[in-house]
């Protein structure tokens, strides 16, 4: 993607950019309750993934983690002025959604709807997402997603949440998944381990 | 086979397949969409925050008193002003029946998904409002009398 002849104009407005996009969340908060469009947009593209991914790892299908996430970014707008600790911004969104999340479970489970869609949607073959990286080979792409589908949903759920971009502190992890902080890095640990073991036996099955 | 094999791959670089594979970003219509919120805010209004609500972990007992297959019940209070709502399926959309308290004549402005659906209250403060899109969806309320609009928070159908 690198064209040559436009990197001096990209440079200028990368600055700006990284410059909106390196304010602080107390900074973009005040800004947005101002009604500053731009600084709310930072504050969702700093946060959407992460929402996301926890409304997916509670297995919600693609319209009821549209649901989630749409409702948690308002409730946000609904208490702009009200968030104590701007920093934990992260952590006050994921445990939105994950309530937001439960709820919905909750009621399907009532009424006796399942909310079983695929957890994990088919994606498209990563080489042609990204040309620079020819680490992951298709069929490696298969067998791992296979392998994580026999992880135990726990596992599951700590992953998908930990690979979000941008990483997500241990706070927020600790925060979506409703786990203490200190036991995060011992799971996610053991939950690779799972992982290689069950790529070994699947290695010796399909080999 | 892989060479080397996946499965003595370093945790970095299991992290990394995972990230390639499993991980999934946000949608760009749901990151388009959360953008758009801000337009939502109104800080002029007053908001009434939810009190109850019968698929709320701690109405159990009464829900499992009153069985299921029963509306949803939300409640919603400011110091002044509460608004009481029952939630049923209609033909294609979500049916709201409630009850404003103080009674008194009030326009009813209900945003949901895929629009604003409206009513006004009658002489008790009750009110209908059909075809309201399952989703996010939040009650806007305004006195004939006038003062502050009440707004509910938002609460997913």
């Amino acid at each position: 993607m690198r064209q040559s002849g436009m990197g001096a104009t990209r440079v200028l407005v990368d600055a700006a950019e990284s410059a909106m996009t390196s304010l602080d969340n107390r900074s973009l908060l005040a800004a947005a309750a101002n009604g500053d469009q731009r600084s709310w947009e930072v504050l969702v593209d700093r946060y959407t993934n992460l929402v996301w991914a926890v409304a997916r790892s509670f297995r919600l299908g693609p319209t009821d983690a549209a649901d989630v996430s749409q409702a948690t970014w308002l409730r946000l707008v609904e208490h702009l002025t009200e968030i104590r600790e701007p920093e934990q911004l992260g952590s006050w969104l994921v445990t939105t959604a994950r309530r937001e999340a439960l709820a919905i479970l909750r009621r399907a489970a009532r009424a006796g709807t399942p909310t079983g869609e695929p957890w994990l949607l088919e994606r498209p073959d990563p080489d042609a997402e990204s040309p620079d990286d020819r680490a992951v080979r298709a069929d490696d792409a298969a067998t791992v997603r296979r392998a994580f589908l026999r992880l135990p949903v726990n596992c599951q759920r700590l992953l998908h949440v930990l690979l979000v971009e941008p990483a997500p502190t241990y706070a927020e992890v600790g925060a979506a998944l409703g786990m203490p902080v200190g036991s995060i890095g011992p799971t996610r640990a053991r939950c690779l381990s799972s992982l290689r073991r069950i790529l070994t036996a699947q290695g010796a099955h399909d080999g | 086979m892989a060479d080397p094999p996946l499965a003595d791959s370093t945790a970095e670089h299991l992290s990394a397949l995972l990230r390639r594979t499993v991980a999934e970003p946000s949608p760009e219509h749901v990151r388009e969409a959360a953008r758009s919120t801000l337009s939502w805010r109104d800080p002029d209004a007053e908001l009434a925050t939810l009190v109850a609500d019968s698929a709320d972990p701690d109405e159990q007992l009464e829900l499992a008193v009153r069985g299921g297959g029963q509306p949803r019940l939300l409640a919603f209070a400011t110091a002044d002003v509460s608004i009481d709502v029952e939630v049923t399926d209609g033909p294609t959309a979500a049916i709201l029946v409630g009850q404003l308290a103080p009674v008194g004549a009030a326009d009813i402005a209900v945003d949901h998904r895929n629009g604003v659906a409206e009513a006004t209250t009658d002489e008790l403060g009750r009110f209908r409002v059909d075809g309201v899109a399952r989703g996010p969806v939040r009650l806007r309320c305004t006195l004939r009398s006038g003062g502050t609009p009440v707004h509910t928070e938002w609460t997913l159908l």
